[in-house]
This record gives structure tokens, sequence and C-alpha cells, in this order.
């Protein structure tokens, strides 16, 4: 019985790896999650918490709204 | 006999309970976490199901007991699904989508209003039992089955918002 994945983030953590040139193992690493993880969230099929998301953003250095964007069709569905 | 099946279901059972183990013990990521609390539900879902059904299979025996062999067995059963649902739901390589995925929510709901009708008259088939006398164990686990379907499409109904 699987969940449907909803894309609602968009995140800029692909580009900011890149930016930063660290690979996703590295970041999860440095975060506490498994790579799997990073590597949902970037496909945009895993909402992260906002404690995540926050550790995430506080790694590169910037604020939560510049990693993570919602999108219309998330909002729509609040 | 029954006491192959029962050492075959302890077998399995204690099988089984290694890889349980070592999933629960291992530390785990809030994605992790989300895909065991998920699996768990499944299992927990499933195995009711199929208790269900057995229990009204041997009631329409006439038997008013379980036995022990069985249960086992829905246990096994349970933590073999439970361990498959935690593995699809970390797996990033494939994205399984489920048959409900496919659908939209036009069609989940004429499905589960066609499960509606078919339990009404299966329980109407039940009820109206001099009929058909010798079905009337098939009508029940009828009803029973697609009860459950309906539940299931149900639920998924709540998820979703229907275009106007």
């Amino acid at each position: 019985m699987l969940m449907d994945k909803i894309k609602i983030f968009k995140t800029k953590i692909k580009v900011l790896r890149a930016e930063y040139e660290i690979t996703q193992e590295k970041l999860a690493e440095k975060i506490g999650v498994s790579r799997g993880t990073i590597l949902e969230i970037e496909r945009g099929t895993f909402n992260p918490s906002l404690k995540l998301a926050c550790k995430i953003s506080n790694y590169f250095g910037k604020s939560v709204d510049e990693v993570f964007k919602i999108t219309e069709e998330g909002l729509a569905d609040d | 006999m029954i006491n192959v099946f029962t050492d075959v279901a302890v077998i399995v059972f204690i099988l089984v309970c290694y890889p349980l183990i070592a999933v629960c013990i291992t530390k785990k990521d809030e994605r992790q976490s989300q895909g065991f609390l998920e699996a768990i539900k499944a299992s927990m879902i499933l195995s009711t199901f199929v208790f269900g059904l057995i229990f009204i299979i041997y009631i329409g025996k006439g038997i008013y007991y379980i036995p022990i062999v069985i249960i086992i067995f829905i246990v096994d059963l349970s933590i073999i699904i439970s361990l498959l649902v935690y593995k699809m739901q970390l797996n990033t390589e494939n994205q399984y989508q489920t048959f409900l995925g496919k659908l939209n929510p036009t069609q989940i709901i004429s499905l589960r209003n066609i499960c509606v009708g078919l339990t009404a008259i299966f329980v109407g088939l039940n009820y109206k039992n001099f009929l058909f006398p010798n079905y009337k164990i098939l009508f029940f686990i009828g009803a029973y089955v697609f009860f459950f379907l309906s539940c299931c499409f149900g639920s998924k109904i709540s998820y979703l918002k229907v275009k106007k």
C-alpha cells in the first residue's frame, strides 16, 4: 500500500550542490540522513520536515525559502 | 499433518523475524521512519483482512475457533508484507506506482460505488438465503471482500479533490 508521490516542493539543492561541489553522499552524511532521502528531496517525491529543511538550508548558508519553493499545485491542495 | 504445518509456520516465523529485527534496530532518518510506518500500516490492514476472511470461512463451516497454526501463518504473512512494503518504500531506483495511484478521482469514486453496490447485493442475497441456501458462505465472503475494497477506495477519496 504505497502513498502517492505528490510533487509539491521545488528545490534548489541540486544547483547548490553543484555550486558547492558536493556529492549527494557527502551532503547526506553532513545532514545525517541517507543518500536516498537527498535524492528523493531533489526529485520532489519526498517532502522533508521543517527540521530537515532547516538543516539543509543552514548547511548551504541560505534561508529555507531560498532553497525550497512550494508550487502553485501544492498551495491549491491546502 | 497439522504438526507439519505448525513446524513450517514456526520455521517461517523464525526466518522472517531476523530481517524484521534488523530493520527495527537500524537507525532511521525521517524518510525511512515514514516508510516503516507505511509498511506497518499496510501489513496491519492486509493481515486483518486475511484474518477476517479466514474467520468467516471457519464460521461458515460451523467452527467457532481458529487454530494457532493459522494465527502463526497470519503473523508470518504480516511480517513478510511489512518487509516488502518497507523495501518498496525505500527503493529510489524504480518508482512503484500502485493500481490506485494510476486512477483519476472520478474512476476511484466509480469503483467505490460499484463495490458498495456489490456489497449491498451480496448482503441482500445472504439475507434472502432461502433462494440459494448452498451458497450462503460465498455471498458472505463476497460481501466481506467488496466491503473491504469499498473501504480501500473510500479511504483514497478523502485525499483527492474532485473537479467540479
